[in-house]
């Protein structure tokens, strides 16, 4: 196990139950979890609703308090200043203040950083052009935003303050194609600048282009954790490619294949997607007839 | 009036000033040892950051548009005024002002500050803000300040439009009395308030010094410089003189009393008063119709010889009656034989009548004429109280007044508003005169003639025709140092209406004066009370002194805010409202409840229920349950904030400056409430889970 410094996250039996109001046991979405996300990697959440993605990344930003375990974000207890100064979040909806316009959004974000105002005065502009927000669309006032707009603009106000680490809900939601593919390329651009990303989404085709590494939650547990390539990888079926073959070559390797095989042939295992992988460990853990969502104590 | 401790068993420092206390204790505590982290990287850029949001939502979603809506209320609501002068016109222009202000600014800042958090967390937005390097004590902070900002937008548009108002009506009615005082003969009774109107306008602001004590005698005063009067007379049956005397339990153990046990031999009233019944009725008067207030004896005199006696009793240091004048008298004689005072009365107080005299350390001994008309004459030595001796062949104690006579209090009958003053010709028949006593009352060096400045209410006998005769006043002012006395002031006075009239500068010099003020209608009763009469020392322009009365009204916006916000804490918006305004009005409304929070109101409403009588058990009980909620009441008052201390509307609505103490109080009780409130707000919200 890395050390904390060497760690962007790590949490040790991190558990969340929610009580009813006589303090009863009623939902324990998050179970034992142990993690570990590695400073410069892109980190994806995935489960199905209700695994407990969202309680995770609650407890991790010191919304809510966890009832056992412990976590630290970037060697630091949960929920403290110095923590909060180094990281950015995007909820899965952009909770803003729809009153204020694109600007006076990214100025308020920033002045609780105590970023200076002629670094603001800098940054914001080029924050907005990072996320695609145009000079028209600055001087609106949220309420009037599409849905993509608040997107961009919640991505705007988490990289305000260019932190190290971003946790990123639901990153896509509401964007369109090309929206999609600027987020993608966005999160590649931070990993590569050196920062870590824990993404969590519902979209597995944007987690499997992404990621380094993910894990899947489920019922609150952790189900799987590893590298996408590995993960995605059906070990007990070879297969064989190569190119440049005729026809007749291709007749002369089924016949090889049948009887000894070619030395040029490239073998290795076929991928499924992560969609396959995810629908599989879903079943796979629900007994029949049983909601797949966090069970209730 | 004073109100036994409801915690009786906490030492009377900590009981006195419970609030700071608790205030104190919630300070220490909250901020600065669990919050100590967070004070130490407070940030004020932070807390103003979050108080700008905070003010730009409350005027983007054009709070401030009920302003208009206030201003247009306002002038719609002058416009069915029914004003009898114009300085009433003025009293109720600025009243509707000074409300509507008031009210706008209250509602608005408890129904922004209660739904702010709430909603916040309901639309997640709070995700946002603490996932952001800020304490949940500069939210906190923040907030207050931003619903501040808003509540001192509001009430600056409303305070200009007041001012703006005001000026423009007071103008048009000023010039209005210039062209009256044209046509009003030059001795009429309401033109010195006229002229004074004129003169400093309908809105300038009068700063007032009152008098440090008011007497209510039978004659004038010894008319010798200084305080130290030898005599004082009092009228028979609407007056009476209260006596203090302090009461260590050692000097109430009968000399040579072994067992030390204070008042074994019980207490001795030596009284010496003197009496003139030159103006007395003859044969003895009817009871006046209006209720007496001071106990007469139990026996009543018989007619033929000339009624003079004297009802004495002792009164706690509530001046509640320890001891009344019927039990004082039983048996003992306090007809008055020596006019001129010299033959001592003494009344003899068994220790079985007031078994809870020795608990007091200072008691008051009351003095009162028992027959109507007569006046009794009082002096330094009339009154001493002796402690019996245990043993024979001892001295008795005797024990002097704690002050000497220019401190004793002397009293009129109790009127609807404050003592009552008697009309009438002084030289035929029984009347009062109302002696202010101003101290270092100088008034500003510019004036030539000062004004002062006189309001009471006005009793009628109904009597012959009293009732149609306008009230007259005739005031004369002495000076205490130089002894010379101003010639007698005359003036028209109506109920509660301010009249103006004007006493040369030089009878005020030095500040140290007596004012005498008589009625001389006869029939009736002017009811005054140390504040009745005041001398206007010096101006102030309407514009500071709304200033003032508006910022008294920002600090009361704070405290609503800073009580809004901690019910949001942890309750959804609409009980929030509601906490918040049970814990503003909590306070005023136990004081309302008054006598019926007194220990003992169990017993009596357990009797008054008819329990006594059926079960004797249910009586304990009914009367225990009501005695602890009397007492939670009472304690739970205490603790909160008393927000009587904001009204500083009604001196600007009598034209009077907005004394620097009604700032200074509103500051204490800011201080008190909204900063441990605030602390515990923020003790609250950063234990709660701000996700829903």
């Amino acid at each position: 196990m890395p050390a904390l410094t060497d760690s962007a996250i790590h949490t040790e039996n991190l558990t969340k139950i929610y009580r009813d109001f006589w303090g009863r046991d009623k939902v324990r979405a998050l179970d034992d979890l142990n993690l570990t996300i590695n400073r410069g990697e892109v980190f994806g959440l995935l489960g199905p609703n209700g695994s407990g993605k969202s309680t995770a990344i609650k407890l991790l930003l010191g919304l809510i308090f966890p009832t056992k375990g412990k976590a630290f974000v970037l060697g630091e207890p949960i929920g403290s200043n110095e923590v909060n100064k180094r990281i950015g979040f995007l909820p899965e909806e952009s909770y803003l203040y729809r009153f204020l316009n694109g600007e006076e959004t990214l100025k308020f974000y920033g002045r609780l950083f105590k970023i200076p105002s002629r670094e603001l005065k800098r940054r914001v502009p080029e924050l907005l052009d990072i996320v695609g927000l145009d000079a028209k669309a600055r001087k609106r006032k949220l309420r009037e935003y599409s849905k993509g707009m608040a997107r961009r603009i919640g991505l705007a106000q988490a990289l305000i303050n260019n932190p190290d680490l971003i946790l990123l809900d639901e990153p896509t939601t509401g964007l369109d194609p090309i929206g999609t593919r600027e987020m993608k390329d966005l999160i590649l651009s931070l990993k590569k600048q050196g920062k870590t990303v824990l993404l969590c989404s519902h979209l597995l085709a944007d987690v499997q282009d992404v990621c380094d590494r993910i894990t899947i939650l489920f019922r609150g547990k952790r189900m799987e954790l590893g590298a996408v390539k590995d993960l995605l990888q059906v070990k007990d079926v070879t297969q064989i490619s190569f190119k440049g073959m005729n026809d007749g070559q291709l007749t002369q390797v089924k016949q090889f294949l049948a009887s000894m095989g070619v030395n040029n042939a490239e073998i290795t295992h076929p991928t499924t997607t992560l969609e396959d992988l995810f629908i599989r460990i879903v079943r796979e853990n629900t007994a029949a007839g049983q909601s797949y969502t966090s069970s209730e104590s | 009036m004073f109100v036994a401790s409801p915690i009786a068993a906490l030492p009377p420092m900590i009981d006195q000033y419970l609030e700071w206390w608790i205030g104190g204790f919630i300070i220490v505590f909250g901020l600065f040892i669990y919050g100590l982290r967070d004070l130490l990287i407070f940030s004020p850029s932070r807390v103003w950051a979050i108080s700008s949001v905070c003010f730009a939502e409350s005027i983007r979603k054009r709070v401030l548009w009920i302003t208009p809506l206030a201003i247009l209320g306002v002038i719609l609501i002058s416009q069915f005024q029914r004003p009898i002068d114009e300085a009433d016109a003025v009293r109720q222009m600025l009243k509707v002002c000074l409300f509507a202000s008031g009210v706008v600014v209250t509602i608005t800042a408890v129904i922004l500050a209660c739904t702010n958090l709430p909603k916040e967390i309901e639309n997640r937005v709070i995700f946002t803000i603490v996932t952001k390097p800020i304490t949940r004590l500069e939210i906190v902070f923040g907030k207050v300040l931003g619903f501040a900002r808003v509540s001192a937008a509001i009430l600056l548009i409303m305070g200009l439009f007041t001012f703006g108002y005001m000026y423009f009506n007071s103008f048009s009615l000023q010039r209005g009395i210039g062209q009256r005082l044209e046509t009003i003969e030059a001795g009429a009774a309401v033109r010195p308030t006229l002229e004074y109107y004129r003169d400093n306008g309908l809105l300038t602001a009068r700063g007032l010094a009152s008098a440090q004590s008011m007497r209510i005698l039978a004659r004038e005063p010894d008319s010798k410089p200084g305080d130290n009067f030898q005599e004082a007379w009092i009228l028979g049956t609407e007056g009476d003189v209260l006596v203090a005397f302090d009461l260590p339990p050692e000097l109430l153990i009968p000399p040579g009393d072994a067992t030390n046990t204070p008042l074994s031999a019980g207490l001795v009233v030596q009284v010496k008063v003197g009496f003139d019944a030159r103006l007395a009725p003859k044969p003895v008067a009817a009871p006046s119709v209006l209720p007496p207030t001071i106990a007469a004896p139990e026996s009543q005199p018989t007619g033929g010889v000339a009624d003079t006696r004297i009802a004495v009793s002792i009164l706690d240091q509530a001046q509640e009656t320890l001891v009344p004048a019927n039990v004082m008298e039983r048996g003992q004689g306090t007809q008055l034989i020596d006019p001129a005072g010299n033959q001592p009365i003494q009344l003899f107080v068994d220790p079985r009548s007031a078994p809870n005299i020795e608990r007091w350390r200072r008691v008051y001994v009351s003095i009162a004429g028992a027959a109507p008309g007569i006046a009794y004459r009082i002096q330094p030595d009339s009154i001493k109280l002796l402690i019996p001796p245990a043993a024979p062949g001892q001295q008795p104690r005797v024990i002097e007044p704690a002050a000497g006579m220019e401190d004793w209090v002397f009293r009129g009958r109790f009127g609807r508003v404050g003592f009552q003053v008697r009309g009438g010709d002084a030289a035929k028949e029984p009347t009062h005169v109302a002696v202010f006593s101003f101290r270092d009352a100088a008034p500003s060096a510019s004036n030539t003639a000062v004004p002062f400045e006189f309001r009471c209410d006005i009793e009628r006998s109904g009597v012959d025709d009293a009732d149609e005769a306008p009230t007259k006043l005739s005031v004369v002012v002495r000076n205490i140092k130089t002894g010379k006395s101003s010639n007698a002031v005359i003036g028209d006075v109506e109920t509660n209406r301010p009249i103006f009239f004007k006493v040369p500068a030089e009878f005020l010099t030095g500040g140290d004066y007596d004012v005498l003020l008589r009625c001389t209608t006869s029939g009736h009763y002017l009811g005054v009370s140390r504040a009745s009469l005041q001398v206007v020392q010096a101006s102030q322009s309407f514009a500071f002194n709304l200033l003032k009365s508006l910022f008294v009204m920002w600090l009361m916006a704070i405290l609503v805010i800073s009580v809004a916000i901690f019910s949001s804490t942890f309750l959804s918006w609409p009980i929030a409202i509601v906490l918040t305004l049970v814990m503003l009005l909590g306070h005023w409304g136990v004081a309302q409840l008054g006598d019926a929070l007194q220990p003992g109101i169990g017993n009596q409403v357990a009797t008054d229920l008819g329990f006594s009588s059926s079960r004797p058990e249910l009586t304990v009980t009914a009367s225990k349950v009501v005695d602890a909620l009397a007492k939670f009441l009472t304690v739970s008052a205490k603790v909160l904030p008393d927000i009587s201390q904001f009204a500083s509307i009604e001196d600007l609505e009598r034209g009077v400056a907005v004394p620097a103490v009604k700032v200074r109080d509103s500051l204490l009780v800011l201080l008190t409430f909204a900063l441990p409130l605030s602390v515990l707000s923020y003790v609250i919200l950063r234990n709660k889970e701000v996700a829903p």
